[in-house]
């Protein structure tokens, strides 16, 4: 266990951090008097952020709605998809290929083929399936098949069914696998949703917020700019530690037998 | 009485070429605490793996009554507890009555009594990981325990312990062995073990294994830790000891 002294330096000191930099960067701004489409003060980022809530929070939604709906389907698909290549060596032979090709092809190359086939929402949210399934495929793979093999012969001696041998022993024994594959899956969707709306991303009411970004920077409208990377910041990191701690409770379970 | 099972001329070569059994014939009785002794790597746990049925000799033929699935069949004891650590004790214990189709309802009332039995009955709902070494052991044991087998396959479960735990749950064992009836196949490479649990002794030759000695352990049904200092068990155990040094010279012919 950590001490408390340095448990509360480890939240004290990224914050004075950040709090120093603003004072900075706000002195800098004011002493030089940089007008704010050079470089706005972060007391102007946050007048931004306040003036364009309305759009700036919505176009989050929409980002957020697709990332989320993409994560979760990858999520499922990642693992009926593994535990299907994993019943069959040659189904495993046959698709593994593909899946590592889908994987290594960048995704704003794959993005404006989808947006012709699936209009641009649909593309936002394949486009975070793409890159969510991996991490989560190959974490199932790897975890389905690390059955320990003297458990698996206690499921034979009991002559257990596959289905029942897949539902008690296997899935359960790619659980840490699984969520190993989650948590990089997590962090990677949003940064799918982001490049896909760069790619394909709409205006109107359905605008997301790489949308908006795009948008802000061709109006050189740079304090929105700024608070529409803000807020994607930390959408990120309320994302990340969402899905990091949602896992590490899960996990609680799965810790491995102490010696003694 | 026909015996429990019969092994006959059992050789088993494995894909990777090397040869575990060869010419092995062993009989098993209804009833007896079997111990197989040996040195490490002869070939025991091939040798209890064939007669559960958890590998298919490669020569040989293997006569048993006693692999029937669920109730009454065999049950098999691993050298590590091997427990799902994402289960409870409880759901641990319950798996092989829940392949065979019992509910988790039904089993209750059996669950807690072999808890009790091998003495974990406090730890139902515990993780396996807030165990002990021995404690993790003992469970394993119910497990098996709980379908009320005929035959107990036992592949040195107390190799990993400390010598305190270890004989305490020699004591015990014994004890469930009176107790259930069952028969025992024990496999150890320690002789003192081996002389002190069991009611015959058969000792295995170096790779590729097969029976070179056996003999009955004709001490008394009660046993304790005065045994452990009586003369004719050490006797046994240096009939044992020199059995064991011929085998450990064995094996190539």
């Amino acid at each position: 266990m950590r001490r408390p002294a340095h448990r509360l330096a480890t939240v004290l000191l990224p914050v004075g951090v950040l709090a120093l930099t603003g004072l900075f960067w706000e002195a800098l701004v004011r002493h030089y008097a940089i007008p704010p489409y050079k470089l706005p003060a972060p007391t102007r980022i946050a007048q931004a952020l306040a003036e364009d809530a309305p759009l700036l929070f919505g176009a989050l939604a929409v980002t957020l709605r697709l990332t989320v709906a993409g994560f979760a389907a990858a999520l499922v698909g990642g693992v009926v998809l593994a535990i299907l290549l994993t019943r069959s060596r040659w189904a495993a032979l046959a698709f593994s290929p593909y899946a590592v090709i889908l994987q290594v092809t960048p995704l704003v190359a794959i993005a404006p083929i989808l947006v012709i086939y699936a209009g641009p929402t649909a593309t936002i949210y394949l486009s975070v399936f793409i890159v969510a399934f991996f991490p989560v495929l190959a974490g199932a793979m790897a975890g389905l098949r690390s059955a320990d093999p003297q458990l698996a012969d206690l499921f034979a001696l009991g002559r257990a069914s596959p289905w029942r041998r897949l539902l008690l022993l296997e899935l359960p024994s790619a659980v840490p696998f699984i969520l190993a594959g989650v948590r990089t899956a997590g962090g990677l969707s949003l940064i799918g949703a982001i490049v896909a709306e760069f790619v394909a991303g709409s205006g109107g009411s359905d605008a997301g917020l790489a949308y908006r970004i795009v948008e802000a920077s061709y109006r050189l409208n740079v304090p929105r700019l700024f608070a529409a990377v803000a807020l994607i910041c930390a959408a990120g990191l309320v994302l990340y530690a969402a899905v990091a701690l949602s896992c590490a409770a899960l996990l609680r379970r799965w810790q491995p037998d102490r010696r003694g | 009485m026909a015996p429990l099972v019969r092994l006959a001329g059992v050789g088993k070569t494995f894909d990777t070429g090397v040869t575990a059994l060869s010419g092995l014939d062993l009989t098993i009785d209804e009833g007896e605490f079997l111990s197989l002794l040996g040195p490490s790597g002869c070939g025991k746990t091939t040798a209890l793996r064939i007669i559960a049925g958890l590998d298919a000799p490669t020569e040989g033929a293997i006569e048993t009554t006693a692999r029937t699935a669920g109730e009454g069949g065999l049950s098999f004891v691993f050298q590590d507890p091997t427990l799902m650590p994402w289960a409870t004790v409880a759901d641990n214990v319950w798996l092989p009555l829940r392949l065979a189709g019992v509910s988790r309802r039904d089993a209750a009332a059996r669950i807690q009594a072999e808890l009790a039995r091998v003495g974990v009955a406090d730890f139902a709902k515990a993780l396996p990981h807030e165990l002990s070494g021995g404690m993790r052991m003992r469970v394993a044991i119910a497990r098996a325990l709980i379908t009320r087998p005929r035959l107990l396959l036992m592949d040195e479960p107390f190799a990993a312990l400390d010598e305190i735990t270890r004989f305490r749950l020699n004591d015990d064992l014994r004890g469930l062995w009176r107790e259930t009836g069952c028969t025992v196949v024990f496999v150890t490479h320690s002789v003192y073990e081996s002389v002190y649990l069991s009611t015959r002794l058969a000792v295995m030759t170096r790779r590729p294994g097969r029976i070179l000695h056996e003999f009955s352990v004709d001490l008394p049904a009660e046993r304790n830790e005065a045994l452990r200092r009586d003369q004719f068990y050490l006797d046994l155990c240096a009939q044992a000891s020199a059995a064991l040094a011929r085998a450990q010279g064995e094996g190539v012919r």
